[in-house]
């Protein structure tokens, strides 16, 4: 108690710094927490006024609430099954196993991150719906496939979110120290028992947590099973239409607060009890790595998964290109360039509108993301932790949540904000702070903390030792953190389309209507064209990495 | 003691840690000391003895628990770094990979507001002192560890702060290029006659380079003293330990008188020792003898202090050092110079000789 005073008594002495922290706290507050507090009151009104629990009796007793909230969670059990264990080959394969290609592998792989959210559902419908190249062409509709369901969510799911636990599981896969494995072998194990005896071990944490993450986003999915979902009800789609089609906005909240619940659970298990539980340590340098050269059998093995992997990857997004260049998908394939003209003419306004947005709330969210970042990995005050964990909520609540939080918080005087472009772009700003904030942490802490110290000794405030010498330093973090806030800005869909309004389209928003009224050629050109916006950001996010970056400058200083 | 007879004074600091488990940990505890203007004091101690901490409550980089710094007479107590006037030299240098030598050492001056030209003569000026003129456009990353180390204690040094505080700056660089730096390090501290605080584990760098030690155990202070007091009379076993080697044996103190007092060892002979406070020990006190190994020699006589038998001998050039079984203790004895032929072998009986000098005792803990 007499130290936080202590600590109040030392950023007190700090103006700049205090505001700050204030300010911080403030936005915080009013456009993470205020919204989400708001799902929750208004799903516990169940006549918009008095209070009751009416709504969570409905939703527990009626099969017609049931359904979503069971097929949800077993879609997400499945995606997250089947994604990690697909994952885990692709991961074992990449950083154990000597097999050439593998930059490539790896960058087709990790695509469908920054890919717009229902390109690959949409390669689903073009290749096995009612008119579907695989369907009714190769097979003549004697082939009984349901894409719409249950399946097919599974399948377009799973190539979407294995990358992410791809990734996760790479990154655990590299730190496990190779010398473990030799240790294991030169012991007389063989590879197969060294794989489940120590290999395997090591890399469970990694394997629980990659399950959560994929488990999380299938749960908070809502662009795939919006055009995929057929009959099979999820809790996303379930609660948008509560809201947008029946006006029952205390059901909507209430099954957005049943959405909310099992992927908080799910962030909360694994970054505050997972993260804690792992034998390895993250030294922020792979291991030298050291591959293995197997056995012929082994090796063709997960050659074939790879490029099984890769090849459904090219199926899909080469099948939306080749649709996007087509006159009515199944019925007339001559090629053309009519689409595009649709999406530059009529649908220009839409990728306008769309850029403008993101264009503003991408630097926004980067530099207040490494602020925040900058204070709790830098700065002791009272609430840090708790401030940490506010900024990164935003990764554990589903779009459909925060889109209905938006909704509800800002339609009411002296905050209306409804209908404006302000809303739209605060969305992305807080949607995506935990990039920002995740990016610069693991940054901050790559930063020996004395060279900010070095700076403070030498006479720097805080705010100028900030913008001096961790600014430059984090820089490269900085830059892969508005590259991201700007993709997924561009590509959103779950929350935004809550606070939509006429007056400010979106181009998700345009892909959508045209997936509605079956023009799915037009939805495959607009979705290249986010696609190319896409791979621009890339090179321009490489581009601009190069000209700011201090290791460039010593570089060159050095050559 | 007089009012203002230091320049940096701590008074009962106290700072605790919260481990991982939440409970709570005394990193420095009840630390207090002085250093007079132009002194070089050195934390010495084992890794964990809170020498670290210490200085970065000086410095301003922890907040303490309890207690206050004064520098120059002002209590220094609640400013943070940069309202310090205090320079570090961290131990891992903290140099600004962004920024070039020139603007690295530039870069507190800069903080002060000095016009371009001032801050250019300073830093050229330092460069000078340092010998470093001539990287200035250098980066960081393109500079030896030797260079490095440099840099970051010019960086400190323009300022011309009124206390230097060096976290083991020299524990980054290898052997050879330490032992130059040391010497180096002291002919700089001499030319410009700064005040500093020196944290350090290594108790060569601590006796070369300071004025006065502190050793310091558990958040504690052992002993305060200058180098040869510390080696000569160490408060207790390990102080005597920690600085330099040593041999125990027990002993019974026979007589007491003001500056010496004599001990009866086990084998029955006794010996004189001279004491600086020889009155803290009392007639037929316990207490353990301390032999330096180098105060020792092999004598032909059967006159020696002590006998023994030769258990190993390893020649590193230099010297012999020889163990030695001396009623039931290994003994090290560390011959300079030797002369192998006429050095005992293993397995031979021999009597030991030990220097006035090179003893002394402490009391049993």
């Amino acid at each position: 108690m007499q130290y936080q005073l202590k600590q109040l008594k030392r950023i007190w002495n700090e103006p700049i710094l205090f505001a700050m922290i204030v300010a911080v706290w403030l936005l915080l507050a009013l456009f993470i927490l205020y919204p989400i507090i708001m799902v929750g009151i208004k799903s516990l009104q169940p006549d918009g006024e008095n209070f009751g629990l009416k709504v969570y009796k409905m939703l527990f007793t009626k099969k017609y609430f049931r359904a979503p909230l069971f097929n949800s969670l077993k879609l997400g059990a499945s995606v997250a099954s089947v994604g990690v264990l697909v994952a885990y080959i692709f991961a074992y394969a990449i950083t154990r196993v000597n097999l050439p290609g593998k930059s490539f592998y790896r960058t087709i792989a990790t695509f469908p991150i920054v890919s717009p959210p229902f390109v690959i559902a949409l390669a689903a419908i073009l290749l096995f719906g009612r008119n579907g190249v695989i369907t009714h062409k190769l097979f003549h509709d004697r082939l009984n496939i349901e894409i719409y369901g249950f399946w097919g969510l599974l399948i377009v799911e799973t190539l979407a979110y294995f990358p992410t636990a791809f990734l996760t599981l790479e990154g655990i896969l590299q730190s496990i120290d190779p010398a473990l494995e030799e240790a294991s072998l030169s012991l007389g194990s063989s590879k197969w028992r060294t794989f489940w005896r120590v290999t395997f071990p090591l890399s469970m944490p990694g394997v629980l947590a990659a399950w959560l993450l994929v488990f999380s986003q299938s749960m908070a999915d809502f662009g795939n099973p919006l055009i995929l979902s057929g009959n099979f009800h999820v809790l996303s789609v379930a609660a948008y239409l509560e809201i947008t089609g029946s006006y029952r906005i205390p059901y909507g909240a209430g099954l957005a607060i049943m959405l909310l619940v099992p992927t908080l659970a799910a962030f909360a298990v694994q970054r505050y009890w997972l993260s804690k539980r792992s034998y390895v340590t993250i030294t922020g340098k792979p291991s030298a790595m050291r591959l293995l050269e197997p056995h012929i059998a082994v090796k063709a093995f997960f050659t074939i998964i790879v490029w099984l992997l890769i090849g459904a990857i090219f199926l899909f997004y080469g099948t939306v290109l080749y649709g996007s260049f087509t006159k009515l998908w199944g019925v007339n394939h001559t090629l053309t360039l009519d689409n595009y003209r649709y999406v530059f003419d009529i649908g220009f306004e839409y990728l306008k509108d769309t850029l403008i947005l993101a264009s503003i709330a991408t630097p926004i969210s980067g530099v207040l993301g490494i602020l925040i970042a900058y204070l709790v990995s830098r700065k002791e005050f009272p609430s840090r932790r708790f401030m940490e964990a506010t900024s990164l909520l935003t990764f554990a609540v589903p779009g459909t949540v925060v889109g209905i939080g938006y909704l509800l918080a800002f339609n009411q005087q002296p905050l209306m904000l409804t209908g404006t472009a302000l809303i739209i772009i605060l969305v992305f700003v807080f949607r995506y702070l935990p990039v920002g904030v995740q990016n610069g942490v693991a940054a901050l802490y790559q930063i020996d903390k004395s060279i900010e110290e070095a700076s403070i000794d030498l006479g720097a405030s805080s705010n100028k030792t900030f913008w001096k010498i961790t600014m430059p330093l984090v820089t490269p973090a900085f830059f892969s953190a508005l590259f991201y806030t700007f993709v997924k800005s561009m590509t959103a869909i779950s929350a935004v389309i809550f606070v939509v309004s006429g007056r400010w389209q979106l181009i998700t928003i345009a892909i959508l209507g045209s997936v509605e009224n079956s023009d799915l050629a037009q939805a495959a050109a607009f979705s290249y064209v986010l696609i190319g916006i896409v791979i621009l950001a890339m090179f321009g996010l490489r581009w601009i990495t190069n000209l700011f970056s201090y290791q460039e400058r010593v570089r060159r200083a050095m050559a | 003691m007089e009012k203002n007879e230091y320049y940096v004074e701590v008074k009962d600091l106290v700072k605790e840690f919260r481990d991982p488990s939440g409970s709570a940990v005394l990193a420095v505890d009840g630390v207090s000391f002085g250093v007079r203007k132009g002194e070089m004091v050195t934390l010495l101690g084992p890794s964990g003895c809170g020498k670290t901490t210490t200085l970065r409550l000086i410095g301003g980089f922890e907040i303490p628990t309890a207690g206050r710094v004064y520098i120059d007479g002002v209590d220094v107590t609640d400013y943070p770094p940069n309202r310090r006037p205090t320079g570090m030299v961290f131990q891992s240098y903290a140099l600004f990979p962004h920024m070039t030598v020139f603007d690295n050492i530039a870069y507190g001056l800069r903080n002060k507001r000095l016009s371009q030209s001032e801050v250019e003569k300073k830093v050229y000026e330092i460069l000078e002192i340092v010998n470093l003129h001539g990287l200035e456009k250098r980066y960081p990353g393109q500079l030896s560890g030797g260079q490095q180390q440099r840099v970051a204690l010019a960086r400190s040094l323009v300022v011309e702060p009124k206390v230097l505080l060096l976290d083991e700056p020299l524990s980054n660089l290898d052997a050879k290029l330490r032992e130059q730096m040391r010497v180096e390090l002291k002919k700089i501290q001499k030319k410009i006659g700064i005040t500093g605080i020196y944290v350090t584990h290594d108790q060569l760098e601590a006796m070369t380079l300071s004025d006065r030690v502190i050793v310091m155990k558990d958040g504690k202070i052992v002993q305060m003293d200058t180098p040869e007091a510390l080696y000569r009379f160490p408060a207790n076993k390990f102080v005597a330990n920690f600085i330099g080697k040593a041999n125990f044996i027990e002993g019974r103190i026979s007589s007491v008188q003001d500056n010496s007092c004599e001990v009866v060892l086990p084998n029955g002979r006794k010996a004189r020792i001279e004491l600086r406070d020889a009155r803290k020990f009392g007639v037929d006190e316990l207490v353990l003898v301390v032999m330096r190994p180098e105060g020792i020699e092999f004598s032909d006589s059967k006159e020696g202090l002590l006998a023994g038998e030769v258990i190993t001998r390893i020649y590193t050039g230099a010297m012999s050092s020889f163990e030695v079984k001396v009623e039931g203790e290994i003994f090290t004895v560390d011959v300079q110079n030797p002369n192998f032929d006429e050095l005992p072998d293993v397995g031979d009986k021999v009597w030991l000789s030990v220097d006035r000098k090179a003893i002394t005792i402490v009391r049993r803990e």
